[in-house]
């Protein structure tokens, strides 16, 4: 005769041994889980404590100290980019620049977002760095920048623009037409278009 | 009167009787492979397979379809005194009964004078049991064709050894028995429980239960019969002695097939 009461103990044994590998992976998974939350919460933190750095340097840096560095580049337009603020189809497209823009409107900004630039890599800091760099007058690097944002994505329109307002302004205004004329081949940009036809007929300069 | 459950139980006892054999279609196969083979002027005659592999029931059916036309003789226990050996043969061949001592040459001798027209075919069931020097005698014994032998064996590493160095040369048929298939394993069971009348456990049976029963054993017949037996046994147990226990002929619960499996030591818990 079987002792049923013990063969059923055993069952109960053997049950709850069979489902450990199961409650083991999904303590892994919540544990997993719950460090990757962590992370993320100590990145945004470590990014906060960044910004608010910057914002604290930004407010003990004379303006007056900085206007001589600036003044050499500077051109009449220059002094209104100042005041410039990013287009809203750009902030659109890239909010973390957006924070940047925010802030100021310094060279020290434009070397924070350089410096980012060379961690990630990301084309829209470098579009935004070849921007703030036209604004300044400072073509040159416009040019690398932009040239570096086509390197990395060449789908962006903007870019493709600030390259070949560049190559204006750096007196190679043959090189840019043939630039937009070839970009508007491939995309159609009506933007680039518009462009090219102030730069053909003088509009641009 | 006898419950469903105990009459299912005693369904799976583990005992080799003709009658019990469960006719599967690559087994009967093999079957008749066999009988067509003991038709032939061969020596030896091996089967092989893994233990539980149903050599022994196929040995014993074939005996029992072949001895009422046949001289034929099945050895279920291996005889490991090699004097009691030839003595056994000779008393159930040529009906001599030897008191003394007999050894190989004096056995030869009575199998060379003997009138016996029709060659005795000689079953031996778990050959790997056999001593190494009474192997050597069997195997000059088959040259001889006085005497035709049709063997069993366990296919294990070691045993096939045995085999090898024993048999290998003089065997002229082999036949190897597997384990059931899935498919094959679900008709062994409820082709058993419907011989002995017991259909609506034999309807118990569904793909998903024959597939825990497949994991278990492996398709191992020997195997299968002990989980069942113990399976019907928790059954019974649960009849008599908690009669508010729900049980149907519907559907067999994993549980029990689980607490048969661990009873079994099948699974180790």
């Amino acid at each position: 005769m079987l002792n049923i009461h013990d063969l059923e103990k055993r069952w109960k044994v053997y049950k709850i041994k069979s489902f450990i590998p199961y409650v083991i992976t999904i303590a892994l998974l919540v544990i997993v889980s719950i460090a990757y939350i962590l992370y993320n919460e100590v990145q945004k933190l470590a990014q906060q404590k960044e910004l608010s750095k910057t914002k604290e340097t930004k407010i003990t840096i004379p303006l007056k100290k900085l206007k001589p560095t600036i003044e050499n580049n500077r051109t009449k337009k220059a002094t209104a980019i100042q005041t410039l603020k990013p287009s809203k189809g750009f902030m659109k497209k890239e909010q973390r620049v957006a924070i940047t823009i925010e802030r100021g409107e310094t060279k020290n900004d434009v070397f924070e977002v350089v410096k980012r630039f060379r961690k990630s890599g990301d084309p829209a800091l470098s579009l935004f760095v070849a921007k703030k760099y036209y604004e300044l007058g400072d073509y040159k690097q416009a040019y690398n920048y932009a040239l570096i944002t086509n390197q990395i994505n060449p789908d962006i329109e903007e870019s493709w623009i600030i390259f070949a307002k560049t190559l204006v302004k750096l007196h190679k205004k043959n090189k840019a037409i043939y630039t937009l004329e070839e970009y508007i081949k491939v995309s159609h940009s009506s933007n680039a278009e518009i462009l090219l036809h102030e730069i053909k007929s003088g509009k641009f300069q | 009167m006898e419950s469903i459950f105990t009459k299912s139980r005693d369904v799976f006892l583990d005992t080799i009787n003709a009658k019990d054999y469960i006719q599967l279609d690559r087994v009967s196969t093999i079957y008749e492979a066999l009988k067509e083979s003991l038709r032939k002027p061969l020596k030896m005659v091996l089967l092989f397979g893994k233990p539980g592999s149903g050599k022994s029931m196929l040995l014993a059916k074939l005996y029992d379809e072949l001895s009422e036309q046949n001289n034929i003789y099945l050895y279920q226990t291996p005889i490991v005194d090699e004097n009691e050996f030839y003595k056994i043969l000779v008393q159930d061949i040529f009906q001599i009964k030897y008191d003394g001592t007999l050894n190989f040459t004096q056995f030869m001798k009575i199998t060379r004078d003997s009138v016996i027209k029709e060659v005795p075919i000689v079953l031996l069931d778990e050959a790997q049991l056999y001593a190494e020097p009474l192997l050597e005698k069997i195997r000059l014994l088959s040259d001889t064709r006085s005497i035709k032998f049709v063997i069993t064996l366990h296919k294990t590493e070691k045993e096939d050894l045995i085999a090898k160095e024993h048999f290998q040369t003089r065997i002229w048929e082999t036949f190897e028995l597997e384990n059931a298939s899935n498919s094959e394993l679900k008709i062994y069971i409820q082709k058993k429980l419907m011989k002995a009348n017991c259909f609506d456990t034999a309807n118990m049976f569904t793909p998903k239960i024959v597939d825990t029963i497949y994991k278990l054993t492996q398709g191992n017949y020997r195997e299968t019969n002990k989980l069942l037996y113990t399976l019907f046994d928790i059954y019974s147990t649960y009849e008599k002695n908690m009669p508010n226990y729900p049980l149907n002929t519907v559907k067999i619960p994993k549980k029990f097939v689980e607490m048969a499996a661990i009873h079994t030591g099948l699974i180790n818990a």
